[in-house]
């Protein structure tokens, strides 16, 4: 019962976090705004029992993502107070993207058969610390796109250093 | 007397059998026991919001106190006796003050800024092992919830830093970004050091690792002198006080700010130093373990101990300049807590 009501009330934080950023004729608010969407959905994996997503979610995105882009907003010129248009050129092909993605979401909730799925999750956290399962899982299964994925951290970390690099001889 | 002797050294079993006994009563209505456990969460989350403004106004106090005697002066001693009460009438002043909102700033951001920077510092209160089964909730992520939640307040000093709409605000919440940041690097490999010695991110069985007087201080010696420096750069207090460097910034972040606000910004900053010394108290110094004394007494013992270092650094060193402050992170916290990792993990498969 109670688990249903914070469900509603997470999702519906979630929702209304996701529009009004998207709405929102202020960057900054709409980097705020994004903040708090992404904290709905880490609410939503900790009520599943997946602390560690839930954790990650916050530390990742919110932590490093938002904070990145409030960085970004705030080295930008003075915008404060101005309004910004919500819409540009770029609305036709925006609305088609979002409705393809849409319509994969939808397809992917209707052809998934919840029933087992529930039933397997329940079982499988309730048994188990999930944080390891997920180490265990990274370093076997998918141990070649963890190390890709390292690979490619690596390069855009080199290709950083070596734009910043540049600019400091051209300076001379 | 024995209940209370029971419920100060052995904290989890006699509120265990409170929560049973009051669900069975409980039962008895016939009503729905969600509400009991609601009614609950909303004890512990008074309990510890009763912690958190209680422990502020000593520390402050403390602080004052502690610096006065540092610089051979006095301190606050006209309130109360030894001026025991100068910050309850601080705070009672900055209550009944004007609040000011300057007509140039974005209201939004500068309304929600104080929020954002004091519920993450309130919310790890959650996980804080302050006695033998004396934990809010003992999450199995405990100290990974601890780094994600902390890293939340940078949202709080960026938004105030933009909102005011005013330079030396702006500059100074940039400085705190980009601080925060790169001390947080550092802080999460000593923090994942002491996870590989334990096996476990439970805050709970981080402190019984440590059992038997075997605390990670001694092997993580490396380890808990950056987690000091990192720590105290993280809270943004001098020598690392860059974001409101007066002599720089006018007040950095929060020049704008004035009555309540401004109280909520200060309450987190030693609210935040009192998180990052028990944090420090819990990895490395046994957490609540200590002979004779109750467990929730030597919590404090440690967590005053290290708190103690702190404002030690704090009125001793002078402030650094910003680009040396970034140096130091990248080329030498960095490099030594990476080591140290290496070397415990190495350390531990040998062993």
């Amino acid at each position: 019962m109670i688990e249903l009501i914070l469900f509603y009330a997470f999702a519906g934080v979630t929702i209304f976090a996701a529009m009004l950023m998207v709405l929102s004729r202020n960057i900054f608010h709409s980097a705020l705004f994004l903040a708090l969407a992404l904290l709905g959905v880490a609410a939503l994996f900790a009520m599943m029992g997946s602390f560690f997503i839930a954790g990650i979610q916050v530390l990742l995105y919110i932590g490093a993502v938002v904070v990145l882009t409030i960085f970004v907003i705030n080295l930008t010129k003075q915008v404060i107070g101005q309004d910004v248009s919500q819409v540009n050129e770029l609305v036709l092909p925006a609305i088609i993207t979002s409705l393809l993605s849409a319509c994969l979401i939808i397809l992917a909730v209707l052809k998934t058969d919840w029933g087992t799925r529930i039933a397997q999750s329940v079982a499988q956290s309730e048994l188990t610390d999930n944080t390891a399962i997920i180490g265990r899982q990274l370093l076997t299964n998918f141990v070649i796109p963890f190390e890709i994925v390292s690979v490619l951290l690596l390069a855009a970390l080199i290709g950083a250093i070596a734009i910043v690099s540049r600019d400091k001889e051209a300076d001379k | 007397m024995e209940l209370i002797k029971e419920l100060l050294y052995n904290s989890g079993k006699p509120l265990g059998e409170l929560y049973t006994w009051a669900h069975g009563i409980w039962a008895g209505w016939g009503a729905p026991p969600f509400l009991l456990d609601l009614i609950f969460q909303i004890v512990i989350g008074v309990a510890v919001a009763a912690v958190v403004v209680l422990n502020a106004l000593w520390i402050i106090y403390y602080d004052r106190k502690l610096s006065a005697l540092m610089q051979i002066r006095k301190g606050p001693n006209r309130v109360g006796p030894l001026g025991l009460l100068q910050t309850i009438a601080d705070t009672v002043k900055l209550m009944i003050k004007e609040d000011i909102n300057p007509k140039a700033v974005d209201i939004f951001s500068f309304w929600i800024a104080p929020l954002i920077i004091f519920i993450p510092t309130f919310a790890v209160f959650l996980v804080l092992p302050f006695g033998k089964g004396l934990i809010p909730a003992d999450l199995n992520i405990g100290i990974l919830y601890v780094v994600a939640i902390t890293g939340l307040t940078v949202i709080g000093i960026l938004a105030a830093g933009w909102g005011s709409n005013n330079k030396y605000s702006l500059i100074g919440g940039l400085r705190s970004a980009a601080q925060i940041v790169s001390y947080e690097i550092p802080m999460m490999l000593v923090i994942l050091s002491i996870v590989l010695m334990t096996g476990s991110m439970k805050m709970s069985d981080i402190v019984a690792a440590q059992s038997h007087y075997k605390w990670f201080v001694i092997p993580q010696i490396i380890g808990f002198i950056v987690f000091l420096i990192v720590g105290n750069a993280e809270i943004n207090r001098a020598p690392f006080d860059l974001p409101e460097a007066e002599s720089e910034l006018v007040a950095g972040f929060n020049t704008e700010y004035s009555a309540m606000k401004f109280a909520f910004f200060y309450l987190a900053e030693y609210t935040n130093l009192f998180l990052t010394s028990a944090i420090a108290a819990t990895l490395f110094l046994g957490g609540w373990e200590g002979p004779l004394l109750p467990p929730i007494v030597w919590f404090f013992i440690k967590t005053y101990f290290v708190v103690t270092i702190l404002m030690w650094i704090r009125w001793t060193f002078p402030r650094i300049r910003v680009d040396h402050l970034m140096e130091f992170s990248w080329k030498y916290m960095l490099p030594i807590a990476l080591l140290n990792l290496v070397i415990t993990a190495i350390v531990i498969k040998l062993v």
